[in-house]
């Protein structure tokens, strides 16, 4: 193992590697702490640019995966000096960080969460690289059958954890298996064109970063619109001194490790992901302190358990990605998608065919947590300067980039409008409660899903019985199963033991 | 039956999945699982039975619609782009993109008196960045001597 990591390190270290891990850990921490952007738009808004570079798989991902972990380190800051989460991991951070930062403790507070995120998001990569290699070895079997019902799995657990309606989840993620049906087949000989109503532009499908850039971007920019809420820069509150205490450090540090524990087994599964973590691991350490905390009105270990959870997270979600080639949440599904485009062929044997990929991106990650802390200890006063830009400059600016961005895929126009008219969509459906997350996962899935189940049933003859003959099908459905019934039972119990 | 908001969609999503089950049936291929036809087909199917189950069982959810002020500066930044997709080409990037940069600054109650300045800075440092220095050709227009 200690020869891959080092194999990891040097692709971490090679060319132009480590400087895309210092500018991704930066423009994570930046987008992290902006409100209304998260690390989903500024991947997608990037993804056109960074395209033109020709960089290698691995390298894109390196830079990627800085700013999806990145932004976990930056969206507590904005949480304790605004009291508005940056990204919504850090919404329970504001629980406690903006009372600690009222009472003048905003330098602590904000100290406490780097070293959180630093010790949170370290021995997290310790377990992404100790854990990783055992489930490659039962991806091996995989046949197109299987990877078909994976698939399937990781749907119905994305659908069923997500929040609200599990119909409109299910739909949702429907529409994106649709979506992703337009265009020319590939499968088949004639090429067959399919939905495109006649439109010539459809013809090489939606192009899945317009449908991105459209649904978070510009959907995000009519949602800001949608309310008036008041421009909040004006009130980020003042910040002295960032030092902890040796006895706070100390107070914090067991729910600093646990949280980390919690974080990443949470982020590894399909569905739940940075949010859910951030809100158990408060929830425990809340209930662990008992009548001796002081949680709610400003409590250093109601800033730590959080940060260290969603940090620790944001890295197990690299596992399903990385390891099964699902991704299990939408940030992870678009990463996905870079790599498809990128020529990567996703599927179980990833780590195995390219592992340059896997360990250059774990390696990579131990790198920017040094880099993170570096920014968020020392210089977090020169950022915290950042939230103070109005937000009649940074949200015609986001809007801007992303529309350049889509301009420079094909230099179509269509594209343009085909972005617009996917704002409406994602706007439409968060107003309704039709979540984002299944209809990207469907979106980027969707090619896969069919190639893999049609592929199956041609070399099984048309015969349905291949879904579920291997062992590895029939305990990936009895995992789809339990996952559907869990929730339910979850609430069933919940009901009777409120009554 | 109640009328409330999740039935809505729902008859909305019923009406859009049986168009799309519509357009599948209507592909002109065999009906073989391994074919082009059948897999758009069961999606649909799947998404017809969805539909009705919202309508059965909807989820407490209400919507709260914007406000009709904020309506309106959703319309209008929705027309600034469409209009921006339509003259891109033609007009070019750097009027059309300081046309969309000001009215989306409008739109956020930006200082008027900065609005003109930001924007033809905003444009033309976009332009500078992406044309010049990275190399991704935005469209001229009717500036191609700049």
């Amino acid at each position: 193992m200690f020869d891959l990591l080092f194999h990891g390190f040097s692709v971490a270290l090679s060319g132009i590697n480590p400087l895309l891990v210092v500018i991704g850990c930066f423009l994570g921490t930046i987008i992290g702490m902006l409100p209304g952007i998260g690390p989903i738009n500024a991947i997608a808004i990037l993804f056109p640019i960074v395209l033109q570079f020709d960089l290698p798989p691995s390298s894109a991902l390196i830079f990627f995966a800085g700013i999806f972990y990145g932004s976990q380190y930056g969206n507590s800051i904005s949480s304790i000096l605004l009291n508005v989460p940056g990204t919504s991991s850090a919404a329970v951070t504001c629980i406690d960080g903006h009372p600690l930062a009222k009472q003048g403790r905003a330098g602590p507070a904000l100290a406490m969460s780097a070293m959180a995120s630093f010790i949170g998001g370290t021995i997290s990569i310790f377990l992404l690289i100790f854990f990783a290699p055992y489930l490659s070895k039962l991806a091996i079997d995989f046949g197109p059958a299987e990877y078909f019902v994976l698939m399937v799995c990781a749907f119905t657990a994305l659908t069923s954890f997500s929040e609200g309606s599990f119909i409109k989840a299910m739909f949702s993620a429907f529409l994106g298996l649709a979506i992703a049906t337009v265009g020319i087949d590939e499968l088949s000989f004639g090429g067959m064109r399919r939905f495109t109503f006649g439109i010539r532009e459809l013809g090489d499908g939606i192009d899945f970063i317009v449908v991105v850039i459209g649904v978070f971007a510009v959907g995000e920019l009519f949602l800001f619109l949608s309310d008036t809420a008041k421009d909040a820069s004006q009130r980020v509150i003042p910040l002295k001194k960032v030092l902890l205490t040796f006895k706070e450090i100390k107070e914090s540090i067991g729910g600093i490790l646990r949280s980390c524990v919690t974080g990443f087994l949470v982020g590894v599964l399909p569905g739940a992901g940075a949010t859910i973590a951030s809100f158990l691991a408060y929830n425990t350490e809340k209930k662990l302190a008992g009548t001796k905390g002081n949680f709610g009105k400003g409590d250093l270990r109601g800033v730590a358990a959080p940060e260290s959870a969603n940090n620790s997270s944001a890295v197990g979600s690299f596992i399903p990605l990385l390891v099964l080639g699902v991704p299990g949440s939408e940030t992870t599904a678009v990463m996905l998608a870079v790599l498809i485009t990128l020529g990567v062929t996703p599927g179980p044997t990833m780590l195995v065919d390219r592992p340059d990929m896997f360990w250059g991106v774990a390696a990579s990650m131990f790198i920017g947590n040094l880099v993170l802390i570096v920014l968020n200890l020392p210089m977090v006063r020169l950022l915290a300067k950042i939230l103070l830009v109005p937000r009649w400059i940074l949200m015609p600016l986001i809007a801007i980039l992303s529309i350049v961005g889509v301009y420079v895929i094909n230099g179509s126009e269509f594209d343009l409008i085909l972005m617009l008219v996917f704002g409406v969509v994602g706007f439409l459906m968060r107003k309704t409660g039709f979540p984002l997350a299944p209809l990207v996962l469907g979106l980027v899935l969707g090619g896969l899903i069919e190639v893999n189940f049609r592929r199956a049933l041609t070399y099984s003859y048309g015969d349905f019985s291949t879904f579920y003959e291997s062992p590895i099908a029939i305990a990936l459905w009895l995992i789809t199963l339990a996952s559907l019934v869990a929730p339910v039972l979850f609430r069933f119990v919940k009901k009777r033991l409120r009554q | 039956m109640n009328l409330t908001n999740d039935r809505k969609y729902a008859i909305a999503m019923l009406i859009f999945s049986m168009v799309y089950c519509f357009s599948a049936f209507s592909l002109d291929a065999d009906f073989n699982p391994t074919q082009e036809k059948y897999y758009p087909f069961v999606l649909s199917i799947a998404m017809i039975i969805l539909s009705l189950a919202l309508l059965v069982w909807p989820s407490p959810h209400t919507t709260t619609w914007p406000k009709r002020k904020n309506l309106q500066k959703i319309g209008l930044t929705f027309c600034a782009i469409l209009v921006y997709s339509l003259v891109l080409h033609r007009v070019g990037f750097l009027i059309s993109a300081s046309i969309l940069m000001g009215i989306c600054m409008w739109v956020f109650e930006a200082n008027r008196k900065w609005i003109v300045p930001v924007s033809i800075i905003v444009a033309i440092s976009f332009y500078l960045i992406f044309d010049r220095l990275l190399g991704l050709t935005l469209p001229a227009g009717i500036l191609n001597f700049f």
